[in-house]
């Protein structure tokens, strides 16, 4: 079963309108309204004021909408998210269990108090009558970025069901990793490989990207950006954080499989079809063989090429019927 | 615990005089006499009864001194290396949590017995071995001696993973990962260093030792040593921030405090981004460049107060 697709994450602070107006149509997968590092103590208020009626004008976008909590105000910045439309909640500097089960007790009140539930894939439609299902429960994200949080990661993500996808969130800037003469950013190579096991280990879906040196907290150039997600894709990451809209494009494209790939993923799949057809058990292509573990490969790619497309169909969609709205109403 | 300053230090066998008698004239921030792998087994009970001695000679240049001891007989090295005026015990090749209770008791009685403040000696626990890479959590956490900690890298480890040195690629992305994390995890001081291809394996290459040194300084580390002379000048500057970081970081922070005051919390000082990542690592370098003015000061007054003794003694008035 494929996950949700998420290829790009956009953290924008959630009182800025005209960068949340530019995000709403850069094309990103989910939009994080941000109430924690980019938002200045003198604008918390405000910020956590504007997060209820910019829920939907994102979901209207066919976007996914989460929010980025701080840990140390965890009861008043769940208190202005937990409405309808909100897909989940990122947690950065997550070191324990205890804020795990924290978050979680709390998101559970809130949805029950105001009987939100999760929205169902961009595009698709929550019948009033669907029972309601443990699916729509709202998501933790956690950002592993610290010693503690990363070493304790198996323990800290299984605190909770709702934990869906982890991330090393702004680790470069949270730990002080900074530039090797490599050009990679200190320790990030291991950390980025170990997050990646312990998601696959622990059943949720690793993000990021192969940031390196000429990357900072999670802000990058285009060229940089799509590099960074072509190698995160190749490494296991499904997905990436960044912070400028200007990075969405580069994100979904590397993580989306190309044609080319497609093409090539297909014809594995034959080749080993035929061999099966053969009597055979495994296929050859080019002159070499083929085991049955590459045509797991090949079919994983073509599922989850189908879910980016299934991803922006939906995202068309909804913005159709966004707009339709709209000109009635006009 | 106030932050120890070790950008440089060399390790050198106890029992070679010229070398110990000349210890404080070499500028290191710290001195290793070793008990270990530098001295012949046939001279170790020897190398026990030289401690005081070299203590003294170390502190003429105001040197941290530490002794690195044998993980086989830390029964019979600690009482003779816990003495007054050493800092700290390393213990090499350190493998399990055991070996570190083991240890910590050894010093408790040997502090008791000279008087020593309880807590004043530290353990370095270097990690030599596999099994020390694997068990890096263990014996990080098992003594509150213990504040500093680093990835398995070196002779030893090449030694016990059967490799080649020098090859020209990190070997130990992985071991040097997991010492880092286990330090971070544990608020440690971490002590290791960036990768630097190395196809010599001369010791006492200073042009090496000074671009390792820049480039650990560029990462914001901090901690340095070897067991040439050499290392130590390129090591003592390479790794102490310039006067034009110190203006820098100055710069960066009152742009910042402006910043703050506006109610931002990022922005732009010559098209370089100001944040409060940035803020911070400017408070912290401008402690560590005052740390190091300071040490290098003691230094230099007590090498030159020992020199001026020296001088006395050899022209008796």
């Amino acid at each position: 079963m494929v996950d949700r697709i998420r290829r790009s994450w956009l953290i924008v602070p959630a009182y800025d309108d005209a960068r949340l107006e530019e995000a709403a149509h850069a094309g990103a997968d989910v939009i994080v309204l941000d109430l924690q590092d980019m938002v200045h103590g003198m604008k918390k208020y405000v910020a956590r004021a504007r997060v209820r009626e910019t829920i939907p004008r994102l979901c209207a976008q066919g976007v996914e909408v989460f929010v980025r909590a701080d840990l140390e105000l965890l009861y008043a910045d769940l208190y202005a998210s937990v409405w309808r439309g909100l897909s989940g909640v990122m947690l950065p500097g997550v070191t324990s269990v205890a804020q795990v089960q924290a978050a979680d007790s709390l998101l559970g009140a809130l949805q029950a108090e105001r009987g939100v539930v999760k929205p169902p894939p961009v595009g698709e439609i929550l019948e009033a009558d669907d029972p309601v299902s443990p699916e729509q429960a709202l998501e933790l994200h956690l950002c592993c970025d610290t010693g503690r949080g990363n070493w304790d990661a198996v323990e800290i993500i299984q605190a909770s069901t709702r934990v869906k996808s982890i991330s090393l969130g702004r680790a470069d800037l949270v730990m002080d990793l900074r530039e090797e003469p490599s050009g990679d950013l200190h320790l990030m190579p291991y950390l980025m490989q170990r997050l990646i096991m312990i998601a696959n280990a622990t059943g949720v879906q690793p993000i990021g990207a192969w940031w390196r040196a000429t990357s900072r907290g999670l802000v990058a150039s285009c060229d940089d950006t799509l590099a960074a997600a072509i190698t995160g894709r190749q490494a296991g990451f499904k997905g990436a954080l960044c912070m400028r809209a200007h990075q969405v494009a580069a994100l979904n494209k590397g993580f989306t499989p190309t044609a080319e790939e497609i093409a090539q993923a297909e014809s594995v799949l034959a080749a080993c079809a035929a061999a099966q057809v053969n009597g055979g058990a495994s296929g050859r292509q080019d002159g070499t063989g083929l085991e049955a573990s590459r045509a797991a490969i090949a079919a994983n790619l073509i599922a989850w090429a189908a879910a980016c497309k299934g991803r922006e169909q939906g995202r068309a969609t909804v913005v159709a019927q966004t707009q339709a709205t709209t000109q009635l109403r006009a | 615990m106030a932050r120890r300053v070790r950008r440089s230090g060399l390790t050198m066998p106890i029992n070679t005089p010229r070398f110990v008698e000349r210890s404080w004239t070499r500028n290191c921030d710290y001195l290793n006499f070793d008990f270990e792998d530098s001295v012949p087994q046939s001279q170790k009970p020897y190398a026990r009864t030289l401690v005081a001695y070299a203590i003294t000679q170390g502190l003429k240049g105001s040197a941290d001194i530490t002794i690195r001891i044998n993980c086989s007989y830390p029964e019979a090295d600690v009482p003779a290396a816990a003495l007054p005026g050493v800092t700290q015990i390393n213990f090499p090749k350190a493998e399990t949590a055991e070996q570190m209770r083991n240890l910590d008791r050894l010093i408790t009685e040997a502090e008791r017995l000279q008087g020593i403040r309880p807590g004043t000696i530290r353990i370095g626990a270097n990690i030599e071995t596999t099994l020390g890479v694997a068990n890096s959590y263990e014996i990080a956490s098992a003594s509150p001696r213990i504040d500093t900690f680093a990835g398995g890298t070196g002779y030893d480890m090449s030694m016990d993973m059967g490799v080649e040195m020098f090859v020209g690629f990190d070997q130990f992305v992985y071991n040097r990962g997991e010492g880092a994390l286990v330090a971070k995890a544990l608020g440690l001081e971490y002590t290791g260093g960036v990768y630097i291809p190395d196809t010599t394996g001369n010791v006492g290459d200073r042009e090496h030792t000074r671009r390792r040194a820049e480039a650990n300084r560029k990462a914001g580390l901090r901690h340095g040593g070897g067991l040439h002379p050499n290392t130590v000048e390129p090591q003592n500057v390479g790794l102490t921030p310039t006067p034009e970081e110190v203006q820098e970081a100055q710069r960066i922070l009152a742009y910042f405090a402006q910043l703050d005051e506006r109610g931002e919390v990022e922005g732009e000082l010559d098209g370089r981004l100001v944040d409060k990542y940035e803020a911070a690592r400017a408070v912290e370098l401008l402690e560590w460049s005052a740390l190091c003015a300071h040490k290098d000061a003691h230094k230099a007054k007590m090498q030159a107060r020992t020199k001026a003794l020296e001088a006395q003694e050899r022209t008796p008035a």
